[in-house]
């Protein structure tokens, strides 16, 4: 039977390294995705792999286990990493989503299309997910991860709120304007299909 | 005793009618079921009314179970060799 992860932590509080590597086993798959989806570089997101658990070793005896929250303590270390590279680099085009929500963008000007009935199958296709990953590289960085960390990820929203520092309200709104903004990408597509 | 009654039941959140731009400004919290019930209960009323919020609604939905089933990509065997590798010379340094 698999060790919990609190038990593996505890031993690598006690500088077990062969419980460490478990942990990592366990989560490079996690935050190599959870880096490359923020990143948009398989390189850079390499990086952040092994900067975040480098820096989850050293201060593995910082980390007080809080209800299984160790992958949140994870998801923090690696989120603020790719944070630290988005802002050495140079700013990427974004969209605005700082505006009040309008009805006239949103859908009262325009009957939309449903394409809610659509077979799973399709939605999940690549080019599907493709456009989905270019669409939440266009997110400005506050909004894509929340996005991430709340619909990919499935944190709750307190969980959010608890690995970036925000308020709940903060995640809350950012949360829903990247749907919507994502929402809206999707019934363009749909539209010119 | 009538008129309290029409105050009351006036005051009363169940009977607020919900339009389509709160609606628009609702909805993530509608579908992660974070509504509060009389709320909820409004805003299913409006959606049997009004198509387009039917149809906006429904496809704020798939787009959310397309997020959610977005799917990982398999981290590379030499990602994983070579992080193994730094970890077990950087961490036996420290």
């Amino acid at each position: 039977m698999a060790e919990s992860e609190e038990l593996l932590v505890e031993k690598c509080k006690k500088g077990d390294f062969q419980a460490f590597e478990e942990v990592v086993n366990r989560f490079e798959k996690k935050i190599y995705n959870h880096a490359l989806r923020i990143l948009s570089d398989p390189s850079e997101a390499e990086e952040v792999l092994q900067d975040t658990f480098l820096n989850a070793f050293k201060n593995i005896n910082k980390y007080i286990p809080s209800g299984g929250g160790f992958d949140r303590w994870l998801y923090k270390i690696a989120t603020n990493n790719c944070l630290m590279k988005l802002r050495k680099k140079k700013a990427q085009p974004t969209v605005c989503l700082d505006e009040p929500l309008s009805m006239e963008d949103s859908f009262v000007k325009v009957e939309t299309a449903d394409w809610s009935n659509q077979p799973d199958q399709l939605l999940l296709d690549d080019e599907i997910k493709g456009l989905i990953d270019k669409a939440i590289s266009h997110l400005p960085e506050e909004y894509r991860i929340v996005l991430l960390l709340r619909d990919i990820e499935g944190f709750s929203n307190s969980e959010v709120m608890e690995i970036l520092g925000l308020s709940l309200p903060a995640v809350k709104s950012r949360l829903h304007r990247a749907r919507l903004f994502l929402r809206g990408e999707l019934c363009k597509y749909f539209e010119n299909c | 005793m009538q008129i309290f009654r029409k105050l009351l039941s006036f005051l009363s959140p169940a009977r607020h009618r919900i339009n389509c731009k709160e609606l628009l400004l609702k909805l993530s919290d509608f579908v992660d079921g974070e509504l509060d019930s009389s709320l909820c209960k409004e805003v299913e009323k409006h959606l049997i009314d009004c198509r387009r919020c039917k149809v906006f609604v429904d496809t704020f939905k798939k787009t959310i179970t397309i997020l959610k089933h977005r799917g990982e990509e398999e981290l590379p065997e030499e990602v994983h060799i070579k992080l193994h590798d730094f970890l077990k010379e950087r961490c036996k340094k420290s």
